[in-house]
């Protein structure tokens, strides 16, 4: 029956809502300078800014394999 | 000797910004309203930029946006014939005005109990706020579409610029014309400063200053390309105008003499405005963002802090880290 149907999709509406609201927002200067802070406090586990040794590098050129 | 800026760019709008206004300094700060084709008006923290709410309602293009002194409540103007206010804590629409075409410009008077509204109807509309049911009192005169409008003189005359290229002032208790000033072309904005009676005009590429009492010229300023919009600082020593060109100029207000130009818009220049602290000025552009410039680049304000890194020259940026990548394979 629709009036079931709709009271479905209502509280499924309602629930998603609840969800939204409680979302925890911060200010945009905030959540800019919280990035900033991570990525200067993890700039050195990043191994595009500090470099990689080629050992470890997987995408380093590979040595070809033969068949013996 | 022009210090690199960096301005704080707020997005948001989906849509060219086409009106700002800064509210007064409350005990919270001061807050900017933002009016936008995407019929989206936004309320934003003014020293920093930060988004604080969106007002939800209108169905058109928003022409027009307005705070009141203590940023308590919002008016804006729109394309779908209507003139809102709102609760600017809540964000909740308390009185819709419904007019007969679309509304351009709002504006409270100092005590936010009356609104001025006018639009494409070519009539100013005073609407008494204690009581929104009555009529509101209707001046006609202008004979194409009125532009902005404004309260002057502690709000017993009012200003307004319209499409007829006039701009005329009325005192408000008789609704009579005072007077009129011609142009030989559209005025494209208008901007009062209360503190000393000054009327800022901005028409092609030139920027005007009136008395605005008497609508005596004071001074007349020349910039390189046709300026949409001119804000004098509050305590007169520069003002700043952008339009067409994209770029934000700054002038020194008593020797006329074009200081610094800023490039960082995407698009023409629609409206400026300084801060009520004059630490700051905001630009809203057809790129649809707004960009908030330092009055003093290198000082301590807001989200700028002054960092001088040895072997660059002195610039301003809120955070600087260089490393040298190296990166072996």
């Amino acid at each position: 029956m629709s009036g079931l149907s709709n009271i479905v999709t209502m509280k499924k509406t309602v629930q998603q809502l609840r969800l939204e609201a409680s979302i925890n927002r911060v200010k945009v200067s905030q959540a800019a300078a919280d990035l900033q802070q991570f990525c200067l406090q993890n700039a050195q586990q990043d191994s595009l800014l500090t470099g990689m040794s080629s050992s470890n590098n997987p995408f380093r050129p590979q040595k070809v394999c033969s068949f013996l | 000797m022009a210090m690199r800026q960096t301005p704080l760019t707020c997005s948001g709008h989906t849509r060219p910004v086409v009106d700002l206004a800064f509210s007064g300094i409350t005990p919270y700060g001061y807050f900017l309203i933002s009016a936008c084709k995407d019929g989206k008006p936004m309320l934003r923290q003014g020293d920093t930029g930060d988004w604080i709410g969106t007002f939800l309602g209108h169905k058109g293009a928003v022409w027009g946006a307005t705070l009141n002194t203590d940023a308590t409540k919002a008016a804006t103007a729109a394309a779908d014939f209507t003139a809102k206010v709102w609760d600017a804590v809540s964000g909740d629409e308390v009185l819709t005005l419904a007019h007969k075409h679309i509304v351009k410009t709002v504006t409270f008077t100092q005590d936010s109990n009356c609104l001025l509204t006018a639009g494409n109807d070519k009539l100013l509309r005073i609407y008494d706020l204690s009581n929104p049911e009555a009529a509101p009192l209707e001046i006609a005169g202008h004979t194409s579409a009125i532009k902005k409008a404004l309260w002057c003189n502690n709000d017993k005359q009012i200003l307004s610029a319209a499409d007829d290229k006039t701009i005329r002032l009325w005192d408000r208790s008789s609704m009579e014309e005072v007077k009129t000033l011609t142009f030989d072309t559209s005025v494209s904005s208008m901007e009062y400063v209360a503190d000393g009676e000054i009327l800022v005009i901005t028409y092609g590429k030139t920027i005007a200053f009136y008395n605005a009492l008497s609508l005596d010229l004071i001074k007349t300023v020349e910039a390189p390309a046709p300026i949409n919009s001119a804000s004098l600082h509050p305590e007169k020593d520069f003002f700043v105008a952008g339009g067409e060109d994209f770029k934000l100029y700054k002038f020194d207000y008593s020797t006329k003499e074009e200081l610094e130009s800023y490039k960082g818009h995407f698009g023409p220049v629609h409206c400026v405005r300084f801060s009520p602290d004059g630490e700051l000025y905001a630009s809203g552009s057809e790129d649809g963002t707004l960009r908030l410039w330092q009055t003093a680049v290198g000082k301590t304000y807001g989200l700028w802090k002054c960092v001088l890194p040895e072997d660059l020259g002195a610039e301003n940026s809120e955070q600087m880290y260089t490393l040298a990548p190296e990166i072996k394979a």
